[in-house]
């Protein structure tokens, strides 16, 4: 299992336990290999990566746990905005990516973070024009259908 | 006093977690979406905390919190810095900027409480403890110099407020009175023999009892090594020798969240309130002056008081700081209907004519002019 993979299973599941309580469990049946380009349906974060890793880092969240995850975090309301939840999202994305930069960098590739973006559509396609490596995971919210999916499409200067 | 936090973050999910955080403690919370912005709200409403983001659009935290550290009138105020980035070299940079204390993202509320307790006073909303003090209450500064010349000055620098130094040349000593007397403020010499200064400054801040009372280190300005240290441990600031009198009374004030409001307004009879402009007045003071302003004549008006003085005659010279701080009080007293007079001297006067603002301005050569037929 790539590193990448690991550090961010690890920031996936204590920004959801720390920020939301939610707790997620990993679906290791999922491949840890992505083909790009990929596929999403519902709403998506992504922070891009410069330095000694290049790259983008995705959150595909499903729209019924971005209502969930909002809803433990600022309180429930039927009429949320849209722009609620894309601030929420982005700031999940980008703790991941500010947890991932961070072991990342303990390992010799500094980087610089964006600011996040988050898109919404039905179906979304998102692909890679440069990389190395594209490696996935998928959570399950424990006791739900709830999933969350990253990606993370990388070039790493070695 | 409750005290005032301020939270600059893009995000209204991270501002509502701090205001969540912070819904069971009597505290004032502002919010800023932006370093610009922050350093806007910082300067209008001096707050005691700043909660400072990294990563946000317009002007990020690394350089709000180097203009923050850059503004004489700002660079007192605590930082706790928020990043999602933990990494040792994000860590290292913020802290050489001089950040009080910092927080990884996610982060828990009671952590933030936790942190934010070392720095404020946080009291449960309702318990009383809140009540605003006043320049003109009683306080006491512990002052930390082997130099009986240095004590002497700060006892000569404070004597118009009802503030006791209490003076020793020994951290041993300055410990014990820290217990016993629980100053308001401690003024220590960063140079004293064997960093007893740093040391006495920690067992200061890993006593419940005494860890938020606001200590200042005391060298020459060329001292710079000194004066990194102590920033970078958490000292509330740095007072460089020879003492400036003013910037002593300004950021002693400041530090002991004081209400400095007696300063320049003050009841003459049941119905006349007098604002008294000092001469030479700094950016400093106007900020000070202009933050009264809107809480004073609100409360004139709830407490029946329907007459402002405003008195120029100690000024000298007219500036357009001057002219602005002026106007300010005038426009706050027409929005609530206020009957204001303005006073100054024959040189005011002569100056006030030629500025576009003031030049039809009618205004009395004294107190008792102005409160003729007033």
């Amino acid at each position: 299992m790539h590193d990448i993979t690991l550090f961010v299973r690890g920031a996936v599941r204590e920004v959801f336990s720390t920020m939301a309580s939610i707790d997620i469990t990993c679906n290791e049946e999922f491949p840890e290999i992505a083909t790009p380009p990929f596929t999403a349906d519902g709403i998506v974060g992504s922070v891009s990566v410069t330095g000694k890793m290049n790259g983008v880092v995705y959150l595909v969240f499903a729209p019924a746990l971005v209502k969930r995850v909002c809803n433990s975090i600022l309180g429930d309301d039927p009429s949320r905005s849209p722009q609620e939840e894309n601030d929420v999202i982005g700031e999940f994305t980008n703790m991941v990516t500010g947890n991932l930069k961070s072991k990342m960098a303990d390992k010799g590739f500094n980087c610089k973070l964006s600011i996040p973006t988050v898109l919404r559509g039905n179906p979304i396609t998102i692909d890679v024009a440069d990389g190395n490596l594209s490696l996935s995971n998928q959570f399950i919210v424990d006791g739900t259908q709830d999933t969350i999916s990253t990606l993370v499409f990388a070039k790493l200067d070695e | 006093m409750t005290p005032k936090i301020l939270s600059v973050d893009d995000s209204k999910m991270i501002h509502m977690v701090i205001g969540k955080a912070f819904k069971p403690y009597d505290v004032q919370l502002f919010y800023a979406t932006n370093g610009v912005e922050g350093l806007a709200v910082a300067t209008r409403e001096n707050p005691n905390l700043i909660i400072l983001d990294v990563t946000m659009p317009v002007m990020d935290g690394v350089e709000t919190l180097t203009k923050l550290k850059s503004d004489p009138l700002l660079k007192d105020i605590p930082v706790i810095m928020l990043t999602a980035e933990a990494g040792r070299e994000n860590v290292v940079k913020i802290a050489r900027i001089g950040v009080r204390d910092y927080m990884i993202k996610p982060f828990k509320e009671e952590a933030l409480i936790e942190k934010a307790g070392r720095i404020v006073d946080l009291q449960a909303k309702g318990s009383g403890a809140g009540k605003a003090k006043s320049i003109t209450d009683p306080a006491t500064i512990l002052v930390v110099d082997d130099k009986q010349a240095i004590i002497q000055q700060v006892q000569e620098a404070i004597a118009e407020y009802p503030w006791t130094v209490i003076g020793t040349s020994q951290c041993g000593e300055a410990i014990d009175v820290c217990a016993r007397e629980n100053p308001d403020a401690v003024l220590v010499s960063l140079t004293l023999p064997d960093r007893a200064a740093f040391n006495f400054f920690q067992m200061i801040r890993a006593n419940p009892k005494t860890k938020s009372i606001p200590v200042f280190g005391m060298c020459i300005k060329t001292a710079t090594e000194e004066q990194t240290q102590a920033q970078s441990i958490g000292f509330t600031g740095i007072i460089t020798k020879p003492i400036d009198p003013s910037d002593l009374n300004f950021r002693l004030t400041k530090a002991m969240n004081l209400n400095t409001s007696a300063k320049y307004f003050k009841m003459d009879g049941a119905t006349l309130m007098i604002a008294r402009i000092p001469n030479a007045i700094s950016d400093a003071i106007a900020n000070e002056v202009n933050s009264h302003i809107k809480p004073m004549t609100q409360e004139m008006v709830e407490s029946g008081v329907s007459k402002m003085l405003i008195d120029m005659s100690e000024l000298t010279k007219i500036e357009m700081g001057t002219i602005k701080l002026m106007l300010n009080i005038m426009q706050n007293c027409a929005e609530l209907t206020i009957k204001y007079r303005v006073v100054g001297s024959s040189e005011f006067i002569t100056q006030a004519k030629t500025f576009a603002e003031t030049k039809d301005l009618i205004i009395y050569v004294s107190r008792e002019a102005a409160k003729e037929g007033f």
